[in-house]
């Protein structure tokens, strides 16, 4: 067996690109149609593509009327805020329902429903938020506290237990208790000092209690209402839900915003993230996220701009530091092989190859988007050649067959990652190579969803897990570093303890002082780097293509599906 | 006749039972601890998890959960014999009450969903199926009246293709250059996805104008085989004895070929369209994700995907039963067709 170095790996890569393989073809296909609109005349290419260019509001010109199509790749679910679960879904509830709360790109809280984002008061338990004067239901009649108090009630209220409320769990835990002071105020008393109370739960859309008390507790899990509600309080009203092909909304008059320069917005069910980029092309979509294989081919379409920022997520790898579950950790146990491991990953010529350059690689254990995200003192820049050696000091030398082992445990293990994302299935094959460079023997398997997740989260038995994290506006990250989150249905599945974290992220979440609990952010993400339990790969891109007609559409960051605190100032420049 | 289709539909039920159980066995083993609908979530916690899974009714046993969907709890409760559940609850209506159950990852309506695409679907089928019969009649026949011939080869390449093309390619050609290339050739485009434009369509040419890609996509496999059924069935007619003693007799050779062999060779043809009926649901699924025809087959892709057991659940269900309906009908027309064919 020669040795292979990680530029072999990438040779290889490329040859398995140029292999015809389906995503090979769509890449071509997008080539093709790319070359195609240059030859035509095309010359779109100078277009803006790092971080969101189309952040600037300019309202001056801005024309009345005409309706936007925005693609998605799968139709809705459930629009409503007390269910809503993915994103498709998200999209359309909260042009529908408003919350107390709405966020920035940066995840900046802004008040939306509410007339400020609520300070605790004294006792450090009890939130008061005032409600802006003269808001309206969709009908005409006014939103009150009593509509805030009774959708708190449905989530959390054992007299609505039948209600299948996906934060139920949550707030009987954090939440004492939630009245109505008068019509304009309400009072949320915590159970206990709990950091990310505000932002996890005020940004929650609120329901007409008018409306939806006359529902029995289990009729609320099943009317038809969670897809085509009759009374809400956002920019849009729903109009039809075409179900697998579209739903359509309007403008709401009494959207407390003020109404949309636009009368129709449309969410239109697309085959997939490359069908988006076509159809953005063809002028039948208006916006809509493009798979990254397209992003380049798109840049020739004369009739779109494209905004590419990055987004809250990581994709990141477990490896198993538990001895009871795999004998791999005596592997990854070492700390000096985890590092040796990361180094040995070539993470830039990851992003630009298997992310088609719509990524930047790493560097800490929180998103670049996040407030809390610094950059540690220990880095890991790819250096293949101090891997080596990093691995030889530490006792893991190179046998016959080229394979490194010590005390009789060969340097090999299993990758796993989840069948169907093809970024990941691909990225698992290159870090298979890059590391096979090191004297690493590797093999891939993209495994199903549930069971990747079932390994992860319950059972444990896994050797090397690639996965990817969306990230809350929180940065709260308990549920993948703390000791209390081994098993049992939590993400801290490579079964990592460390006193110092599990405190910090314990002291954080009772820190209201917003300084003091950065710092506490700050402090773990620099033991994290230095521990590499799980480390980070990439943070991946956002890519949105926006058609030229359509204005002041500003996506970024945290800005995407739930929060379009922009939403107000978009127009379509033609009226239609 | 009557008595003979009351047999089938009786027999039916074992059939449905089996594929249902068999269905949501397999489902049900591929998904752990997994919560159909939940993503890894660092925002949703172990507590969380746990308590929808409950509110789903997923840590039930199987057999509980398999007769809660099928409706025998329900009835099992009524009867007084809840106590025979293990002390577990009915949480949803089940198919014996005629709820053909809820998505477990937003909960709509199963048949609301079905029966609001079946439309679509029937529409796409239907159309492609008309194509397909249409054109492979003709073809096979004059394959079989030239045997040997160039355009009998040309027709056997065509068809050789058309079964070896994969469906899902052939349709991003299709939108390859007739919807992105013509448009960038500033060329009248075809739309490359859905029923209808989204905004200021659904005018009759618009949906033709929709329809007309993956109907020919779908028609095309249909034809290719239809037209090879029609060929060889049409040449084994030709070479029968009524056909000679029909040209013996005189009849002029269009009769002889159209009204006595042609009818008798488009028996095994009704056969196989008859059995694209649940083709309503599984034929389209290919070319319904590729064109993301809002249809029956997209329906099952999408939720398959997701993991949506009661969805898929139901589609099988309400597949199964049209398979049992399509053969039914086959058989039927068969007696109409030759009389040879008694039901009994």
């Amino acid at each position: 067996m020669g040795r292979t170095t990680p530029a072999d790996g990438f040779d290889r890569f490329d040859q398995f690109l140029s292999e015809w393989s389906r995503r090979d073809f769509l890449r071509r296909m997008g080539g093709a149609a790319a070359f195609a609109a240059f030859s035509a005349g095309g010359l779109g290419w100078l277009e803006a593509c790092g971080g969101n260019q189309a952040a600037k509001t300019d309202t001056g010109k801005a024309v009345k009327g005409g309706h936007i199509i925005e693609g998605s790749i799968s139709d809705i679910g459930n629009l409503n805020p007390i269910f809503t679960n993915d994103t498709a879904s998200l999209q359309v509830t909260y042009r529908l329902y408003d919350g107390l709360l709405d966020a920035e790109a940066n995840g900046t809280l802004v008040p939306n429903l509410a007339t400020a984002v609520p300070k605790p008061e004294s006792d450090q338990l009890s939130y008061r938020v005032t409600l802006k004067k003269g808001l309206k239901w969709s009908d005409g009649s006014a939103i009150t506290a009593d509509d805030v108090v009774f959708t708190y009630q449905l989530m959390f209220d054992p007299k609505y237990a039948a209600v299948k409320s996906r934060y139920r769990a949550q707030l009987t835990e954090y939440l004492a208790s939630v009245t109505a002071v008068d019509p304009q105020t309400v009072l949320f008393k915590t159970t206990k000092v709990y950091a990310p109370f505000v932002v996890t739960f005020m940004v929650l859309g609120i329901l007409p209690k008018a409306v939806w008390e006359k529902l029995a507790p289990a009729d609320v899990n099943s009317t038809e209402m969670n897809q085509v509600p009759t009374v809400v309080s956002g920019a849009m009203l729903p109009v039809k839900w075409d179900k697998g092909s579209q739903y359509t909304l309007r403008r709401n008059d009494n959207w407390h915003q003020g109404k949309t320069f636009f009368d129709t917005y449309i969410f239109k069910v697309v085959p997939d993230a490359v069908a988006i980029a076509n159809q953005l092309k063809t002028g039948e979509l208006d916006v809509g996220i493009v798979d990254k294989s397209q992003w380049d081919s798109l840049a020739t379409a004369q009739n779109v701009s494209r905004v590419g920022f990055v987004a809250p997520s990581f994709d990141y790898y477990l490896q198993n530091l538990d001895a009871s579950k795999t004998p791999k950790a005596a592997i990854f146990g070492d700390l000096q092989v985890r590092k040796a491991l990361l180094m040995a990953l070539d993470r830039k010529k990851i992003a630009d190859k298997v992310y088609f350059g719509q990524a930047v690689s790493a560097d800490s254990s929180i998103g670049l988007v996040s407030p809390a995200h610094i950059t540690p003192k220990a880095q890991y820049p790819f250096d293949a050649k101090k891997a080596e050696q990093m691995l030889d000091d530490a006792g893991w030398k190179k046998g016959a067959d080229g394979i490194r082992a010590k005390n009789g445990v060969r340097m090999e293990w299993e990758l796993r990652t989840n069948v169907g994302n093809k970024v990941r299935e691909t990225l698992i094959q290159v870090m298979a190579e890059q590391w096979s460079g090191i004297g690493v023997k590797v093999t891939t398997k993209p495994v199903q969803f549930p069971q990747l997740v079932t390994q992860l989260s319950s059972t444990r038995e896994f050797e090397m897990i690639l996965l990817g994290i969306s990230e809350s506006i929180d940065p709260d990250q308990t549920q993948l570093w703390s000791s209390k989150s081994i098993g049992g249905g939590a993400l801290n599945g490579a079964g990592y303890k460390n006193d110092k974290v599990d405190q910090l992220l314990s002291d954080a979440v009772q820190t209201l002082d917003q300084k003091k609990r950065l710092d506490m952010y700050h402090q773990i993400q620099e033991i994290l780097l230095q521990d590499l339990p799980s480390p980070l790969i990439v943070y991946p891109k956002a890519n949105w293509g926006i058609s030229k007609r359509v204005k002041n559409f500003n996506v970024g960051g945290f800005s995407q599906y739930q929060y379009r605190t922009w939403f107000k100032d978009v127009y379509v420049t033609d009226g239609k | 006749m009557i008595q003979f289709v009351v047999r089938r539909a009786v027999a039916a039920i074992p059939v449905v039972i089996g594929v249902t159980l068999f269905t949501f066995l397999i489902m049900h083993s591929t998904i752990g601890s997994y919560v159909p609908g939940l993503d890894l979530n660092p925002n949703l916690k172990a507590k969380d998890i746990e308590q929808i899974r409950r509110a789903l009714g997923l840590e039930r046993p199987l057999y509980v959960q398999y007769l809660d969907w099928l409706g025998v709890a329900f009835i099992m409760g009524k009867l007084g014999l809840a106590g025979l559940l293990g002390g577990w609850q009915n949480i949803t209506p089940g198919l014996l009450e005629g709820d053909f159950g809820h998505s477990l990852v937003d909960g709509t309506s199963v048949a609301g969903q079905v029966f609001d695409r079946l439309p679509n679907t029937i529409l796409l089928t239907v159309t492609a199926i008309v194509i397909g019969v249409l054109f492979s009649i003709p073809l096979g026949v004059m394959g079989a009246l030239r045997r040997g011939s160039r355009l009998d080869n040309l027709f056997t390449a065509l068809s050789v293709g058309g079964v070896a093309v994969p469906q899902f390619w052939l349709g991003l050609m299709l939108i390859l250059l007739f919807s992105v290339q013509f448009q960038a050739w500033g060329l009248p485009f075809l739309p490359s996805s859905g029923v209808a434009t989204p905004f200021g369509g659904g005018d009759l040419l618009d949906r033709f104008a929709h329809l007309l890609m993956p109907a020919i996509v779908l028609s095309f496999v249909y034809l290719a085989i239809w037209s090879r059924y029609t060929r060889s069935s049409m040449l084994e007619q030709l070479s029968q004895d009524y056909v000679r003693t029909a040209r013996a007799k005189g009849m002029p050779e269009r009769h002889v070929t159209y009204r006595h062999a042609l009818r008798n060779a488009l028996i095994p043809l009704v056969t196989l369209v008859g059995l694209e009926l649940p083709g309503l649901v599984s034929g389209g699924l290919v070319v319904e994700a590729v064109f993301g025809w809002p249809g029956i087959g997209l329906l099952t892709y999408q939720r398959a995907l997701a993991y949506d057991f009661t969805m898929v659940l139901g589609i099988v269900t309400f597949a199964s039963l049209l398979v049992v309906a399509g053969n039914l009908i086959a058989d039927l027309l068969y007696a109409t067709l030759d009389p040879r064919i008694r039901l009994s």
